[in-house]
């Protein structure tokens, strides 16, 4: 009696068993073993495997609402699952990284994160996504992230890699002072902020054609990155100080990347949840210190004198209001039939201040984009994107300005957050977080 | 057919060499082939159940499993395939139990998959498992005898369709 008197369905369940590296191992025996594992229909192996470490691709869904399979038979099981095992790998030892890997590793990262199982309401821990449990687990990702940094990343691999570090959150190097400060000469410097960028955290572009349509907005990570910044200084917890201050709890981070769809009434298209309580949460510096900051003439690519962030004294002040969103229609969207441009009207307690709309763009994000101000007098203009799975707890980042675009007009960073349903746990705190 | 009288039944099973065994109904049942049988054939008949794949020796030991785990839960029967957890980790008890030379952990498997007692199969796949942790190609082969039957040829090739895997 031996190993090879067992029939293929009990090898199929040592396979099952057995780490990855180590059923490659025996599957590199002998022909039987390894037709075993790479001949087989059914996948089971590989099913098996991908099913114990990550969502099942029938419940995930993509940006459209799309499921990512629809039967087992419709997923590549294997090669989905060669392809994240490879991922865990390169996070742990990012030297194994070959150049022309990249773009695909930051890419499978991305899609880990945004394409996960809806949550429902009552978000019980059997609904928490695998793919975000399993990623939290990888403890190196901060490292990773690290060494991507030293790489030459090409333009579009560089959002990629911005993307990411949005979806995951701070790392324990983006807690010091000098980051924020960064984050702070970036999001406060106006030349971020321009028609060219329409007047939001998108990529410039100088065709006329190009920001005439609104669809075609591409986020720049990078400016998005620099906003959860900011804003987490705010509403994150911290522990310690100085370089040994850590990241306790952060709204703002992998976590909350899921979607976690929310109870009430909502208009019949309303995809993006716009329907019911927001939390808006906005900062703004002193207008003469803006001024300030970019008055002197730099090159486009010099950065600015930034002491000023690092002055003591600065001080960024934060305020929230919770605005109540009613879907007041939809229009069709040429891209996607069934992501209707949705226009909304807001309330502060039946008093209204706030119109806008959500929209897909091209590259599938949820732009959100409203003016807002008092007495019908809409003079603020706001321009955001919603991180992770459209209608997640993370909700949506951007920057807020004048509706006038005028040259010296105030910019600051905004949060948009859906208040869910107070249960009798919650406090006042904890909600806010 | 209430508990109490469950517990109390015994039922008889007869091995390929033809010895038998009488043991507690709620030990018999631990496997799933044996509770259909006795499904089958009704609790008023006093017939004997006869295994003709699994010899005494086997028998013995697989009974001292089922004994040990008389009182565990029944597996929930909606749990697929798919989903169930493999990563476990043996217990102490059957870590020691397990301790077997090779003939009688395959033995052990393949009677388990038989009379299909699902915990002691994953016992089991989970030991050999363990066995080729860490282990090249050539140690797996050493450790259960397999011959290698790739050309060299082949054998560059699976290197290759293996590159997803390495992590060193």
């Amino acid at each position: 009696m031996s190993l090879g008197n067992l029939p293929d369905e009990v090898v199929e369940q040592i396979y099952a068993h057995a780490d990855p590296q180590d059923f490659v191992a025996l599957s590199s025996s002998c022909h039987r073993y390894h037709d075993l594992l790479h001949k087989s229909d059914s996948q089971f192996v590989w099913r098996s495997h991908f099913l114990q470490r990550f969502d099942d691709p029938r419940l995930c869904v993509d940006r459209l609402g799309e499921r990512l399979a629809a039967d087992v038979s419709s997923f590549n099981w294997k090669g989905e699952f060669q392809r994240r095992i490879r991922v865990q790998s390169v996070i742990l030892n990012p030297h194994l990284c070959r150049e022309d890997e990249v773009p695909g590793i930051l890419r499978t990262l991305v899609s880990l994160i945004v394409e996960t199982p809806p949550a429902t309401p009552t978000y019980d821990a059997s609904e928490i996504s695998k793919n975000l449990l399993w990623l939290s687990a990888q403890h190196a990702l901060g490292e990773f992230f690290h060494a991507m940094h030293q790489l030459e990343l090409s333009q579009e691999d560089e959002q990629y890699f911005y993307y990411l570090h949005v979806l995951f959150g701070l790392t324990p190097e983006d807690l010091l002072f000098e980051q924020l400060v960064r984050s702070r000469g970036f999001v406060y410097d106006l030349r971020n902020h321009t028609q060219q960028s329409r007047w939001g955290p998108y990529r410039k572009s100088t065709s006329r054609i190009e920001l005439d349509d609104d669809m075609s907005a591409k986020v720049n990570w990078r400016h998005i990155f620099a906003i959860q910044n900011i804003v987490s200084e705010h509403v994150a917890v911290f522990e310690g100080e100085g370089e040994e201050r850590k990241l306790r709890l952060s709204p703002l981070s992998l976590p909350f990347c899921q979607a976690h769809v929310s109870e009430g009434p909502r208009h019949k298209d309303d995809w993006a949840g716009v329907d019911g309580l927001w939390k808006c949460s906005f900062c703004f510096i002193d207008h003469r210190e803006l001024l300030a900051y970019n008055r002197k003439e730099v090159a486009d690519e010099e950065e600015r004198d930034m002491t000023m962030f690092d002055d003591p004294d600065f001080e960024e002040v934060f305020r929230f209001l919770d605005v109540r969103f009613t879907v007041t229609g939809t229009t069709a969207n040429p891209l996607f039939p069934t992501r209707p441009t949705i226009s909304f009207s807001g309330d502060i307690r039946g008093i209204y201040m706030m119109k806008g709309t959500v929209s897909m763009t091209a590259e599938r994000e949820a732009r959100w984009k409203f003016s807002s101000g008092e007495n019908g007098n809409l003079i603020w203009s706001s321009d955001g994107v919603q991180i992770g799975s459209v209608e997640s707890a993370f909700g949506v980042l951007g920057t807020w300005s004048t509706v006038f675009h005028e040259a010296g007009d105030p910019v600051g960073p905004f949060w948009l957050r859906k208040v869910h349903r107070p249960s009798t746990t919650d406090t006042e705190d904890e909600r806010h977080l | 057919m209430s508990t109490t009288e469950d517990k109390t039944r015994k039922v008889k099973l007869v091995t390929s060499d033809n010895e038998e065994f009488e043991v507690d109904w709620e030990v018999a049942t631990r496997s799933v082939l044996i509770k259909h049988m006795l499904e089958d054939i009704g609790e008023s008949e006093e017939q004997a159940i006869p295994l003709p794949n699994v010899t005494a020796n086997v028998l013995k030991k697989v009974l001292e499993w089922c004994e040990h785990h008389r009182k565990d839960p029944e597996p929930a029967p909606e749990s697929s395939d798919d989903n169930r957890k493999r990563t476990l980790e043996i217990g102490d008890w059957d870590a020691k139990f397990i301790q077997v030379d090779q003939e009688m952990l395959f033995e052990i498997i393949l009677a388990a998959n038989y009379l299909d007692i699902k915990a002691l199969l994953d016992v089991g796949c989970k030991t050999v498992a363990n066995m080729i942790k860490g282990k090249q190609p050539e140690e797996i082969r050493k450790m259960f005898n397999i011959v290698n039957d790739f050309t060299p040829e082949e054998e560059a090739q699976i290197k290759k369709e293996n590159e997803w895997a390495e992590d060193r």
